[in-house]
């Protein structure tokens, strides 16, 4: 029994494009990852890759589950809401989401939109981009999982609202569950997080801890992860 | 693992919105043209169901469509991708949900010109003593039988096109994940043609098969000749079932965020 | 909570306990907030809020009781030890950061005891 998530080997082309190559990564139970890249360096499509989204090879695992139609018992992913149709009100999405999900928590889902200000009576096409996103947010943790997938969750969020959501995934992440959270800009969330994995070249170019970083080369997060993307950087 | 009957419900819940605001739609276009006849002044006990059958054909087309675009969207967008459950169900939950509500549409179409025959009973008995029904040799029961087959015979011809449909499209949806941008056009083009060239092929085929059943329709034996399509058909949907399944577990990816 | 992105997040949050204990917000025996709480609190992350906690009391400056969560520890010369060791870590700071200006140990504090009646000396 490995707990956690594995990927080994895992390549990913589309179009004959190679896109990633030769990914291994582990990671233990309870982390908050970093998942850091430029643009179109690939972190979405790592994590379309865990979810079984993007079919590639090599093989991912979560807590053993390494078949996707199993994997995805265990993975919540923030998916953008595109099965809806546009005059979709959010509470038949939060039924929705309650019906397919066996692990939803309305309590909890609840306890968050009140935190997090949604109105559950809005159509979808009526929500601003923030408060979409919100809700998304909202529904991706309310599931009770091993893994929790936030795709660029603070694109479009006001400040007070990203420290609400800051906040929301401290207090609502169990205390085993896996949380990988992507994002081109890292000062806001390096407080949070464990350790940081950065997609470049193609492949995972760096995997550390937060404060390893802290310790070994006194700087801070975000001055590190710039580093990198500087010709001979004293790093490596 | 989300249950069967879960994911049948939600895959319908989309559809069933949809299909009723198209037969809200067909019933508001009913009631104009009622009242255009009104206003023409040939209004009659018969014209319900006149303006009921000339927009029956339209609404079918056009649910046929809706379903088959909510149908296909389940395949490509990560709302329903992501849902826990083997790809199997996912893709005879979506069939079965398209087949009842295509089934509701018709009930609701069946019951629309029953309303229309009752108001329009008088006048339309007294087309009908004119023109008496010529029943031949049948039975009551060949007819039974004949109008039963017939109807199988359609609602086979609707799942073959929904599950070629659906073939189709994760086909061109797979191949695209692995080929460069101009050979993916190529394949496209050429599957549209080959696609067109297919369904030329079968609609002529059923255009004869019906032909030759309405015109055999007094020698019951004729009816027997339905058979041999409607197993080639199932045995084409099952193929392009398996095929599908087998497409979406390997190759078929969603529509990045 | 405000963090220095430089420094490991939990030394800053072992720093930020201690100075509750020596200043007294926190009192001998008194019990801490649930590692949780004290996540949200600081916001910070629940895993790096025990690693601070464990240090802390691996120092012997918390007393973890099984069941029952954390307490700052009741033994008085701990914490004055701390506070000692606080104060000379500060001193010891300034001290080198002013010896690097080359300052002999004469101006070291001429210049203190300058700054001191200069600010009016109330502290």
């Amino acid at each position: 029994m490995t707990a956690g998530l594995t990927l080994q080997g895992v390549q990913y082309r589309h179009g004959m494009k190679m896109i990633l190559h030769d990914v291994d990564l582990t990671i233990t139970p309870g982390k908050i990852i970093g998942l850091l890249g430029e643009n179109g360096a690939g972190k979405t499509t790592l994590m379309r890759l865990i979810t079984g989204s993007a079919k590639g090879k090599g093989t991912i695992a979560i807590n053993d589950a390494t078949v996707v139609g199993d994997r995805k018992q265990h993975v919540s992913f923030t998916e953008q809401l595109r099965g809806f149709a546009r005059e979709t009100r959010v509470e038949q999405v939060v039924n929705f989401y309650h019906d397919v999900y066996g692990d939803f928590d309305s309590q909890r889902y609840q306890d968050m939109a009140t935190f997090l200000q949604i109105d559950g009576s809005l159509k979808l096409s009526s929500l601003s981009k923030g408060m979409k996103e919100k809700l998304i947010i909202a529904l991706t943790l309310s599931r009770r999982t091993d893994l929790y997938l936030l795709d660029e969750p603070f694109s479009g969020i006001d400040s007070m609202s990203r420290k609400r959501i800051i906040n929301s995934i401290l207090q609502w992440k169990p205390d085993d569950a896996i949380m990988v959270i992507s994002d081109h800009y890292v000062s806001e969330v390096a407080a949070i997080l464990d350790e940081i994995v950065v997609v470049k070249d193609q492949t995972i170019f760096t995997h550390e801890a937060t404060d390893a970083i802290r310790e070994k080369y006194d700087v801070g997060i975000e001055a590190y992860y710039e580093s990198l993307y500087e010709k001979g950087n004293d790093y490596d | 693992m989300t249950s069967f009957g879960r994911i049948f419900k939600v895959l319908t819940r989309s559809k069933f919105r949809e299909a009723n605001l198209l037969l809200l739609i067909q019933l508001i276009a009913i009631a104009v043209s009622l009242v255009w006849i009104l206003i023409t002044g040939a209004l009659s006990t018969t014209s319900l169901l006149q303006a009921v059958s000339s927009w029956a054909g339209v609404t079918y087309v056009v649910g046929f469509y809706l379903i088959a675009r909510r149908s296909e969207q389940a395949y490509t967008q990560d709302t329903f991708r992501l849902i826990p459950v083997e790809e199997t169900w996912l893709y005879l939950g979506n069939l079965l949900s398209s087949f009842v509500m295509f089934f509701y549409i018709m009930g609701v179409e069946v019951l629309l010109h029953l309303a229309g025959i009752g108001i329009g009973w008088q006048a339309l008995r007294k087309d009908l003593g004119i023109h008496p029904v010529d029943m031949g040799p049948n039975t009551p029961w060949d007819i039974i039988k004949i109008v039963m087959l017939v109807a199988l015979l359609v609602l086979i011809v609707i799942v073959l096109m929904w599950t070629t449909i659906t073939f189709v499209h994760l086909v061109v949806s797979a191949t695209s994940n692995f080929l460069p941008s101009a050979s993916k056009r190529l394949v496209n083009f050429v599957l549209y043609i080959v696609v067109i060239f297919l369904v030329v092929r079968v609609a002529a085929f059923l255009i004869v098969l019906f032909s030759r059943v309405t015109s055999s329709l007094p020698t019951s034996g004729g009816i027997m000749d339905l058979w041999w399509p409607i197993g080639g058909m199932v045995l084409v949907i099952v193929i392009e079932s398996v095929a599908s399944v087998f497409l979406l577990k390997k190759w078929v990816e969603t529509v990045p965020n | 909570m405000h963090f220095d992105d430089k420094i490991p997040i939990y030394y800053q949050i072992k720093t930020h306990i201690y100075h509750e204990i020596i200043t007294g917000t926190l009192q001998p025996g008194e019990k801490l907030l649930s590692v949780r709480q004290l996540a949200l609190d600081v916001t910070a992350n629940v895993n790096t809020v025990q690693r601070a906690l464990s240090e802390m009391i691996a120092a012997g400056m918390i007393d973890s009781k099984r069941g029952k969560g954390n307490f700052v520890t009741m033994d008085e010369t701990k914490i004055t030890d701390l506070k000692t060791q606080l104060i000379t870590e500060q001193v010891a700071r300034a001290y080198q950061q002013l010896h690097a200006l080359n300052l002999s140990d004469e101006e070291i504090l001429t210049s203190l005891k300058h700054y001191m009646t200069q600010r009016g000396n109330v502290e």
